[in-house]
């Protein structure tokens, strides 16, 4: 444009000292711009310096001081008369180009995280190689020559250079490069895009491709000289690097505010751990102690610092460190979360019951990196057990009393009858026998009802021996099937000289009870006795007697079954309370006894009336132990 | 009259017990009654002798208690000694409030058994015996005619034969007449003997009537 070009030299030196009296726009933008590049870089280098870890800042950091170096040598650029200075510059000024281009397509990569390594290394490498050729070539990279400076006028009046001269063949290196640049961002925003993360894709991949195309496009026409005008590549660098630091910025601010609600989620748990009523210990691999919380260092009286890296089967008791130990491997073999109960033992020696619930730890991606056990303190709670369990004994006790006491007002009768009948006799005999004619065949007769009725009230105290002793026995494993068949043995002479017919329909599994042998036979005689009772007036071809086991399930039941005349309907539901008796010579006191010991054994007894015709008793107590086919039935 | 056969009825479910009462009882000289339930008491054609019952107070179906309330209704009752196994007091209370003759508890001793019963049989006889002079008294006052015990009253009361005979308004004659009549059929010998008659024949009315209450 040899318009704006100023033919004398009056006219040059006007512009020249116009550049340096008056405020130059040019100077202005472009310092400007260098200097908030220079400011970005400042931030990321702060942010880095911060957060080491984090390449992406040490990266954008590289490409605003490229940036700047570039907005730097452009403005010289524009200033520069002397053709060699203005070479040296260019090269200064591609450099800048080369580190902020570079560092772009680094950031993206590390940003973005798209892939495409060997496209960001092929461009760091072709850019490499052009700045190694652009500091070897006389007038850089862009030009075989630089044949004039042009001194330029903008439309308000200032003058700036440009260069003139044929184009070096090499420029198409750095070219060719920022296409693949181009290509590279274009690839990486759409993948960010489609991997939903919008914003960063718009921000940081669009704006640079944007500003890449204003900057990559203009710079070569300018290089070409076929625009007239300063390298603008810097401002587009700037909005480049300003939309990257609205991302990182924002980003770290968004951390921040992460990282204060991950605090406060921290002191969240830290205050569940610190106030839970339960210990809770995160383990390594080796079981060593990671965390303890402050209840399980405060029960364990350790403080948390003694106690990481303490194994955990310290804290148990002697005799159960093996079995830490095993349970540990196990789970962690198994990858299983062993529930156990264990004693902690603390630093005074003293111990605590522990139930552990554990569970493996894993990192983010599978792998077992510990196990966290949760303790709930249950020493209180077995204390308290065996304390209810003291109690329950003292109320059966107490329970055993009050039936006593309830029993004493009916005893005091039953054995009052005897006594009287006695008294009444003897005294009956002392006068028959102070007569002149003693009625001997009677008084012998009063001597027989005597002793009967010494021998009722003995069976009265005998009978409330039995209601006292009930219940403390001697529990072993009782084969109940033996049991019946001894108690039909031991009655067998009486059976077969009253003509009873007694059958033992036993099950033929084995059914064990655990239970005081003597005691069940007890039962079991007072109630084939009660059935032989209630038949004394059954025609002797009809007396028999069913004796049945069954094992159902968890228990086996006994059942009796007579063909007597049954029970009376209103004397069922008291039939086994003490004294109640449907025989005027009974005492009432066998079934209350049965079921003092059924009860005690944990069983049941009942009563009913067939519907054949007469009564059957039945008992249920729980076996000890599984069925098994036994070999004799 | 004067020698009634004396019973001594035992009611007591107890076999035992009852068969021995009833041994003691008949070697002390007493005829024995005995059964095993009230309603078997019951069941008996009423006695109307001298007797007393021994009555067990603990008993199914019907208790002692329970009988000699259904007893009391008739006043011909024998009297009734309870027997009871354990020092029940309300029921002891309820039973002498009854009319309970007496209260033993068992085991009984045969000295206060016996005398319990020789108490109440005696009782029962003087009860009896006043039941039949009274019976006899108005045996004789019945077969007055209605002048002579008109006439009877007045000379109880003490009139003389001329006062009775103006205030009857027939003869002093025919009042001398019903006199005599009066003294031959009352059997009495004198007018004192007439007047204490009189006198007995009230005050056992009134006796019987308190002693049954």
């Amino acid at each position: 444009m040899p318009e704006f070009f100023a033919e004398n030299e009056a006219e040059q030196i006007r512009f020249a000292t116009n550049v340096n009296t008056e405020i130059s726009a040019l100077t202005i933008a472009w310092s400007m711009g260098a200097a908030a590049c220079l400011m970005l870089a400042i931030m990321h280098a702060v942010l880095w310096l911060m957060e080491r870890r984090n390449t992406v800042y040490a990266v954008s950091t590289l490409m605003a001081l490229g940036a700047t170096l570039n907005a730097v040598c452009e403005l010289l650029m524009m200033f520069s008369t002397d053709i060699s200075t203005y070479a040296l510059l260019l090269k200064l000024d591609n450099l800048g180009v080369f580190v902020m281009l570079v560092s772009l397509v680094w950031f993206v990569h590390l940003y973005f995280r798209t892939g495409l390594l060997w496209m960001v290394v092929t461009i760091t490498a072709m850019w490499s190689v052009s700045i190694v050729i652009n500091f070897a070539q006389p007038f850089s990279i862009v030009f075989s020559e630089i044949t004039e400076l042009v001194r330029v006028e903008t439309y308000w009046g200032e003058t700036f250079s440009i260069a003139k001269g044929p184009n070096s063949p090499w420029v198409n290196i750095p070219n060719l490069a920022s296409l693949l640049i181009l290509f590279f961002l274009i690839y990486s925003s759409v993948r960010a895009w489609r991997k939903g993360s919008k914003r960063r894709a718009m921000v940081v991949g669009g704006g640079s491709v944007v500003f890449i195309l204003l900057g990559g496009i203009h710079a070569p026409l300018v290089d070409a000289g076929l625009v007239q005008t300063p390298y603008m590549v810097g401002f587009a660098f700037l909005a480049i690097v300003a939309g990257m630091s609205y991302e990182l910025l924002s980003e770290a601010l968004l951390a921040g505010r992460y990282a204060k609600e991950i605090d406060a989620g921290e002191r969240r748990w830290k205050s569940l751990l610190d106030t839970v009523p339960v210990y809770v210990a995160v383990l390594d691999r080796d079981g060593r102690i990671d965390y303890a919380n402050p209840l399980l260092c405060k029960v364990s009286g350790y403080t948390s610092d003694e106690l990481s890296n303490v194994h955990f089967t310290d804290l148990l008791d002697e005799r159960e460190r093996e079995r830490g130990k095993q349970i540990f491997a196990e789970a962690l073999r198994r990858r299983g979360s062993p529930q156990m109960r264990m004693s902690l033992l603390s630093k005074d020696r003293s111990r605590r019951q522990v139930v552990w619930t554990t569970g493996l730890v894993t990192d983010s991606d599978g792998r077992m990196v510990g196990m966290l056990s949760i303790g709930t303190d249950v020493t209180d709670r077995v204390r308290a057990q065996a304390e209810l369990q003291r109690t329950q004994r003292e109320m059966d006790r107490l329970t055993r009393a009050t039936l006593l006491g309830e029993v004493a007002a009916g005893l005091a009768h039953e054995l009052n009858q005897p006594l009287t009948a006695i008294l009444s006799n003897a005294q009956a005999a002392r006068r028959m026998l102070a007569s002149d004619a003693p009625p001997l065949a009677e008084v012998g007769e009063i001597v027989e009802d005597i002793i009967a009725d010494d021998k009722r009230a003995g069976d009265v105290i005998h009978g409330l021996r039995a209601l006292l002793r009930s219940g403390e026995g001697v529990r072993q494993p009782v084969d109940i099937n033996e049991a019946i068949r001894t108690v039909a043995e031991l009655l067998g002479g009486e059976l077969h000289a009253q003509h009873f017919t007694l059958d033992l329909e036993l099950d033929s599994r084995f059914a064990n009870a655990k239970a005081d042998a003597v005691q069940i036979q007890q039962v079991i005689m007072n109630l084939l006795l009660n059935a032989m009772k209630a038949m004394k007036d059954t025609p002797e071809e009809q007396r028999r007697i069913v004796v049945r086991s069954q094992v159902d399930g968890k228990s086996v039941t006994v059942s009796v079954v007579d063909r007597g005349a049954g029970i009376d309907a209103d004397l069922l539901p008291t039939l086994f309370d003490a004294f109640v008796t449907s025989r005027s010579t009974g005492l009432g006191m066998g079934l209350a006894i049965c079921r003092r010991i059924i009860e005690v054994h944990g069983g049941r007894i009942s009563a009913d009336n067939s519907p054949a015709g007469g009564a059957s008793f039945s008992f249920s107590i729980p076996t000890s132990t599984a069925t098994a086919p036994a070999g004799e039935s | 009259m004067s020698e009634t056969a004396t019973v001594v009825f035992v009611v007591d479910d107890d076999d035992s017990v009852r068969r021995a009462l009833e041994r003691l009882l008949r070697s002390a000289g007493h005829n024995v009654e005995s059964f095993a339930g009230a309603q078997e008491y019951l069941a008996r054609e009423p006695f109307a002798g001298i007797g007393c019952l021994l009555l067990d107070l603990a008993m199914p179906e019907m208790n002692g208690l329970e009988l000699q309330s259904l007893l009391s209704a008739n006043e011909t009752s024998v009297p009734v000694i309870f027997l009871t196994g354990h020092g029940d007091i309300p029921a002891s209370v309820q039973a002498m409030k009854s009319g309970a003759l007496d209260f033993l508890t068992k085991p009984v001793d045969e000295s206060a058994l016996l005398a319990a019963v020789d108490v109440a049989l005696q009782r029962q006889r003087e009860i009896l015996a006043m039941h039949h002079t009274a019976a006899e008294l108005q045996h004789r006052f019945e077969s007055l005619s209605a002048r002579e015990r008109q006439v009877m009253q007045l000379v109880v009361s003490g009139l003389l034969n001329k006062q009775i005979a103006a205030q009857l308004g027939i003869s002093e004659k025919t009042v001398k007449v019903h006199r005599g009549r009066v003294m031959e059929k009352t059997g009495s010998r004198s007018l004192a003997g007439l007047v204490r008659l009189c006198a007995a024949a009230g005050f056992l009315a009134e006796e019987i009537r308190t002693r049954t209450d």
